[in-house]
């Protein structure tokens, strides 16, 4: 299924283009998948894509995540009201599942501001999503702990806060 | 000094480095979006950071279920509401819904806190549209910026529905779960999404009417008794994408004109999920129903063809681009006597169908005899493909 959607892209995703990678590595793409980017879209409009697309930003390693992703979403874009791809909508589910466990800090991070450069709305919504879903049901304290934040106040600061907002908390 | 030292450990190792705090802050808030109200309240202890960080949400979901605990924690309902409404109490105080791009609201019981809940909005639209020794050229500065409301639960009242129709001209995505409506009508021209999920307009017995010409995408789910003046759709000239499920156990005359009043209003339409509908081409009362030139998707679930399917035969008559048709435990036709009766009448009546793409057809039935519904589509149809997938549960 998922070769046949890939088949599909490239007979009608039309001209391929080049993403190159901070780091110099290449990527050939269709302009259908490139076109999941709002940033590359808009390049693809522009005319502006001959020589390849430099993504000074994006590393080679975040960036064949990124390409994978856009790849595994082209048909649903694509084909929006194509209706017999119901099996197909479970293995983007089961692939975009997947893929979010597995992401861990600081790759996540890293994706996150690859998406919000690349401007690709459903993968920045998704990291997003992750690292609530990773603060949820933490006190402050054990987000702290999970993400590494330094607490910069001094205790003084720490109690009036916790006094302003005392009506967030449980006491 | 002590604590001092214990602070900066993380940094001086120089392993953990903290990449969330460095995020931008308008990535913080797309995070901040997916959380929680009061966790998005408790970050502003993490840092100096994110001290302020919360003030500047453009979402909000306040949600009673978070003030639940379960376990040994658990608390009387009671006492949870009394936390969860002091939290939202102050949490107002410091954020006008007016100035959010997104707001959601969930309480946990129509019944006995909806009521409560709805002041958070009235007192809103009145606060805010009351900007003392501000001239107001129009609705510039009185008018919300708010694009995605969602309400689960909460009564309410005319104030709420006429403020929609004039200050909410941003308005896109309207999510109404478990609501009780106090009004009769409720208009927005910015509207493109809407949904009415498990409410009522018991507090108000005349029909209530929904006005949204811009509309895209449109889910009612409606138990018609809960509608004793009936639930009338004007037309939606760009409506797409439509799911209608109605249940409808006793009376439901009130809305039995207006399905097909409904059905003629969304020809654009692309996908179409009907449930619960009932036999509406009566015979003394023929309704004239559109082409649905644009119709791509079709699903009738629980819906009652023993009107020898006459819907049906109507959808597939006039949907030329059909590609996918469901029929999930529809009611079919169940008289078998009568019908052996009737069977060369109905070979006359052979219909037209014409839908030249349709790739799939799903059936799902429980113990009723589908022969007759697959003999339809095989036999009476003779440009229709024959790829039927027949499933069958139990009920």
């Amino acid at each position: 299924m998922a070769a046949a959607a890939a088949e599909a892209t490239i007979d009608g995703g039309g001209k391929m283009i080049i993403l190159i990678s901070a780091d110099g590595k290449r990527f050939e793409v269709t302009e259908a998948v490139a076109s999941q980017s709002q940033l590359i879209s808009n390049m693809i409009e522009d005319d502006c894509t001959e020589n390849g697309v430099r993504l000074p930003n994006v590393d080679g390693d975040i960036l064949t995540m990124v390409v994978d992703y856009c790849n595994m979403h082209a048909g649903d874009a694509a084909a929006d009201g194509d209706t017999t791809k119901a099996s197909s909508t479970e293995e983007l589910k089961k692939f975009d599942a997947e893929l979010v466990q597995a992401l861990e800090n600081p790759v996540l991070f890293k994706l996150i501001l690859a998406a919000n450069f690349l401007n690709i709305k459903s993968l920045l919504d998704m990291t997003c999503q992750r690292v609530a879903d990773m603060m949820s049901g933490k006190t402050p304290e054990q987000m702290r702990e999970t993400f590494s934040i330094e607490n910069d106040f001094t205790p003084e600061e720490e109690a009036a806060i916790r006094q302003e907002n005392a009506w967030a908390f449980d006491d | 000094m002590d604590l001092d030292t214990t602070r900066k450990r993380p940094r001086e190792s120089g392993v953990a480095v903290d990449r969330l705090s460095a995020l931008p802050d308008c990535l913080l808030h797309v995070i901040m979006s997916f959380m929680k109200a009061r966790q998005v309240v408790q970050t502003c202890m993490l840092s100096k950071r994110w001290e302020h960080l919360w003030r500047t949400v453009q979402c909000l979901d306040v949600d009673h279920r978070e003030f639940q605990s379960t376990g040994e924690a658990a608390q009387g309902d009671n006492e949870v509401w009394q936390n969860f409404e002091d939290f939202a109490d102050n949490l107002m105080l410091h954020h006008q819904i007016a100035h959010l791009d997104t707001f959601q609201l969930h309480v946990n019981d129509v019944y006995r806190w909806g009521q409560h809940a709805s002041r958070w909005i009235r007192r809103s639209i009145k606060y805010n549209t009351k900007v003392p020794g501000i001239p107001r050229p129009g609705l510039s500065c009185s008018s919300w910026s708010l694009k995605r409301l969602h309400l689960s639960n909460i009564c309410l009242d005319d104030l709420f529905a006429k403020h929609i129709s004039s200050m909410c001209c941003s308005l896109e995505d309207l999510n109404l779960k478990g609501c009780r409506f106090a009004f009769n009508e409720i208009t927005s021209h910015s509207l493109k999404s809407l949904v009415i999920d498990s409410c009522d307009s018991k507090l108000c017995p005349s029909k209530l009417v929904v006005t949204a010409p811009a509309i895209a995408s449109l889910c009612l789910i409606v138990k018609l008794w809960f509608f004793p003046g009936g639930l009338f759709v004007n037309e939606m000239p760009f409506l797409s994408k439509a799911s209608i499920l109605v249940s409808a156990t006793y009376d439901g005359k009130n809305f039995q004109h207006n399905q097909s009043k409904f059905l003629g209003s969304p020809c654009n339409v692309t996908t179409l999920e009907l449930s619960g509908f009932q036999t509406m081409i009566i015979p003394e009362e023929p309704v004239e129903l559109p082409e649905f030139k644009n119709l791509k998707i079709l699903s009738l679930d629980k819906c009652d063809l023993s009107d020898n399917f006459q819907l049906l035969k109507h959808f597939l008559q006039n949907s030329p681009n059909l590609e996918k048709l469901t029929l999930r435990l529809c009611e079919l036709p169940k008289d078998s006597k009568k019908r052996k009766g009737k069977a060369k009448a109905k070979k006359t009546r052979l219909v037209d169908i014409r839908c030249e793409n349709l790739k799939l057809t799903e059936i799902i039935y429980d113990a009723d005899d589908v022969l007759q519904l697959v003999g339809l589509l095989l036999n009476d149809s003779a440009n229709l493909p024959n790829n039927i997938k027949l499933s069958k549960v139990d009920r």
